[in-house]
């Protein structure tokens, strides 16, 4: 039986590493091989650590690992996330039993990754208090750390700069969905703090190919085009509805301090 | 930290305030703690047959003092005289027997022979489990501080696990007080032992069944002890879901409250709710004994810090001037840390961190620290931009140790987006120009502060209602005889009020 599965693994590796791998091929032996996996003996709920489950449960996590990279290529992110915590589960509960795997990093690194881009950070530090400390001077995570720590402190352009510069080629899907949110993110910023900024350096900061689409951002965003300036005009529609969370705000509180004293008297 | 502290932390609240009491009273006696033990034992025995349980309350408010007194042999004289069959017994036997008398009572020897004596003079009358419990307890706590340190543990293991069972078979509501110390322990010894990762199947079960049979002291402590193995593996996303799904019962012990409000505290950091976080460990530290469990103590104060810290705020300088040498002793790391994120001293902020690792790394807030770098950031920024009213970006990138004059430009551009100054940056000059801020008591910012004060005041209120306790219901349903026989003697009463005030009237006339 592990025979089968080793081989059908193999195949996978195979298809998924060839240049232009076929993504449906490689989705039907997925499949099977998670077949082949419920039938062997040392995965069955409740069974005994012995030699020969060990090395069960390693393959079955390299079936896993190799099922993430799959996901990433077909950009399926639900499945991604299904066989992390698959993954997860062999790294941690059996830290123990397990040898380290040696993508233990780059997975983490991945998953890491993917909390950024979905801007999940509560859930991002959640997961980085899971990482061991060994791990965390691995690439893959270093990676990602400096990621979080430019976002939070506001490096949008670093971030876009160096977006062609991943550890792996897998990290570029996130990337691209990080650097869509970074871009608005400049926007964002430049639109509260200058007063006028010439084409070119917007161009650069928001690491666009050519003028053309800065103009089209402009006109998306209201910017007063003038020449080769951009001059930010006030916009007063996003404070008034800040003012109007406000009053509600202030209401709540009124209506809840009324509601306290009329229990107390 | 000293090592002694970080020992003490592992237990918060309990074992810390054996220290303290030690001092405060001279140990007595190893015959006064038999004849105390002995009472201890009738009294838990009365309170079953009576159902009262606050006798029972009683008698487990003094075991610390019984526990750092007694010695092995005596307790072991104890526990073979009480008649209950069970494996814990037999376990609790071989256990104490392989424990040495503690150094404090040189007459090892000869409290052995007095509790001989004392056993021969009442043979075993004592038979409700409870009080076997009782005895089995203060065994488990003997193992706990012998073995403290060692690394053998297997036989504490093997004991509190033959407890756990023992009592587990039991079904009795006057056993729950008990119960709940038993699952601390359990959870304590195996922690101890390291094998904890193991236990939580368990303590889940312990939590279900306690559950069912409403016994809210051992649901508070093992959903505390489970709560504090989530979080010593780093679950936090097992012990968020735990806490969302199993709410903490409402009435219990002020010290598992504390337990409680520290562990949620831990799970709120972690997942950036500072607010809410900061909330339960101010609570966290208010319900916590004002005496004694140092360690708690001192963990809480430095988490509140840490997170207060996180929020924007300064902690107190009153915070860091306790009483206590040793908390003190800890907290010096975190004043230095805060005099850094106060003025937004990136380099002293680093200096800080790198010093103090190894001991940000034993109080677990090392990654709560690391998320600090960028209040440090906001501080030094907002403190640039009002000493200056222009200043070159690429001063600002020195000044807060950025790599470059850019990366400068476009933390300063987030700050102004996200409020944190007024400001406007001119990219020909390459500067930062600041503009004058607007009036602060038009903002929402004295709102805010106003309403913190009021909630917490009325937090308390509404906390001392809820604490305020009525007379039991049940003396109010008597019986219509007892109504009778009682207004009778009131009658009665009145009467011979009536007539001592004549007889007072009288005296008076005498004068």
């Amino acid at each position: 039986m592990t025979t089968n599965v080793r081989s059908g693994l193999a195949d996978l590796r195979k298809e998924l590493e060839s240049p232009k791998p076929d993504l449906a091929r490689c989705k039907k032996l997925l499949v099977q091989l998670k077949i082949a996996l419920t039938q062997l003996a040392g995965l069955q709920p409740g069974a005994t650590l012995t030699a020969d489950a060990v090395s069960e449960l390693e393959l079955a996590r390299d079936v896993y690992e190799t099922a993430v990279h799959l996901s990433i290529l077909t950009e399926d992110i639900p499945s991604f996330e299904r066989h992390v915590s698959l993954v997860k589960s062999y790294y941690f509960d059996y830290a123990n039993v397990l040898p380290t795997s040696a993508r233990a990093g780059h997975l983490l690194g991945l998953n890491l990754m993917r909390l950024i881009a979905q801007n999940r950070i509560a859930e991002f530090h959640t997961e980085l208090e899971l990482v061991p400390t060994e791990l965390r001077t691995d690439s893959h995570v270093a990676y990602a750390l400096r990621l979080e720590q430019q976002l939070t402190d506001g490096a949008y352009a670093t971030i876009l700069a160096n977006a062609s510069d991943v550890p792996d080629a897998s990290f570029q899907f996130f990337m691209d969905t990080l650097c869509v949110t970074a871009r608005k993110e400049t926007a964002d910023c430049a639109e509260r703090a200058y007063e006028v900024l010439d084409k070119t350096t917007l161009c650069r900061l928001l690491s666009l190919d050519d003028e053309e689409d800065v103009d089209t951002l402009a006109m998306e965003r209201g910017w007063v085009v003038d020449g080769s300036t951009i001059r930010f005009g006030g916009d007063d529609s996003g404070e008034a509805a800040v003012d109007l969370e406000l009053s509600m705000d202030l209401i709540k509180r009124n209506m809840e301090y009324a509601k306290e004293l009329e229990r107390i008297v | 930290m000293v090592a002694a502290d970080v020992e003490m932390s592992d237990t918060p609240a309990k074992t810390v305030a054996p220290a303290a009491e030690k001092v405060a009273s001279a140990p007595p006696t190893a015959e006064s703690i038999l004849a105390e033990v002995k009472r201890n034992v009738t009294t838990i025995d009365k309170a079953v047959s009576g159902k009262d349980m606050r006798l029972l309350s009683r008698v487990l408010r003094g075991t610390t003092r019984v526990r750092n007194s007694i010695s092995p042999s005596v307790l072991a004289t104890l526990i073979r005289s009480h008649a209950m069959e069970s494996d814990a017994k037999k376990e609790a036997l071989a256990t104490l027997a392989t424990l040495p008398a503690p150094a404090s009572t040189s007459d090892a020897d000869n409290s052995m022979d007095v509790g001989t004596d004392g056993a021969s003079d009442s043979p075993a009358t004592s038979c409700s489990p409870e009080s076997g419990a009782y005895l089995l307890i203060l065994a488990v706590m003997l193992t706990v501080d012998a073995r403290k340190g060692a690394s053998d543990a297997t036989a504490a293991v093997r004991l509190v696990d033959a407890l756990v069972a023992h009592l587990s078979s039991l079904n009795r509501r006057t056993l729950d007080a008990l119960t709940a110390r038993a699952f601390f322990f359990y959870a304590r010894v195996h922690e101890l032992a390291g094998s904890h990762a193991g236990i939580r199947s368990q303590l889940l079960v312990a939590y279900r069944s306690a559950t069912l049979r409403r016994d809210v002291a051992t649901q508070a402590t093992v959903l505390n002890a489970l709560l504090r193995n989530y979080i010593s593996f780093r679950l936090y996303d097992q012990a968020d879901k735990l806490l969302s799904r199993a709410p903490f019962p409402e009435t219990r012990s002020n010290n598992q409250l504390a337990r409680h409000l520290y562990y949620v505290a831990r799970v709120k950091a972690v997942q950036l709710d500072y607010s809410e976080s900061l909330t339960c460990l101010q609570q966290a530290a208010r319900k916590a004994p004002q005496k004694g469990a140092l360690g708690f103590r001192t963990h809480v104060a430095v988490m509140a810090i840490v997170v207060q810290l996180l929020t924007g705020d300064i902690p107190d300088r009153s915070t860091f001037r306790v009483p206590e040498a040793p908390m003190r002793a800890a907290l010096e790391p975190y004043l230095r840390l805060t005099a850094a994120v106060r003025v937004g001293d990136m380099s002293a902020f680093v200096e800080t961190v790198e010093q103090f690792g190894a001991t940000f790394d034993a109080d677990g807030t090392r990654s709560l620290i690391g998320r600090l770098r960028h209040n440090v950031l906001k501080t030094g920024l907002r403190k640039l931009s009002a000493s200056y009213s222009r200043i070159s970006l690429a001063d600002v990138a020195e000044r807060l140790l950025l790599p470059s004059a850019a990366e400068a430009e476009a933390v300063v551009a987030k700050a102004i987006r996200d409020g944190v100054t007024e400001a406007t940056i001119d990219h020909e000059g390459g500067w930062m120009r600041s503009t004058d801020a607007g009036d602060v008591y038009g903002g929402p910012e004295p709102s805010d502060a106003y309403h913190t004060r009021v909630t917490f005041c009325l937090n308390i209120y509404n906390e001392a209602v809820r604490a305020l306790r009525f007379a039991d219901g049940a003396a109010e349903e008597e019986s219509v005889e007892a109504l009778r026989a009682r207004l009778k003697e009131e009658q009665e009463l009145a009467q011979a009020i009536a007539d001592g005030e004549v007889d007072d009237e009288e005296d008076g006339d005498d004068f």
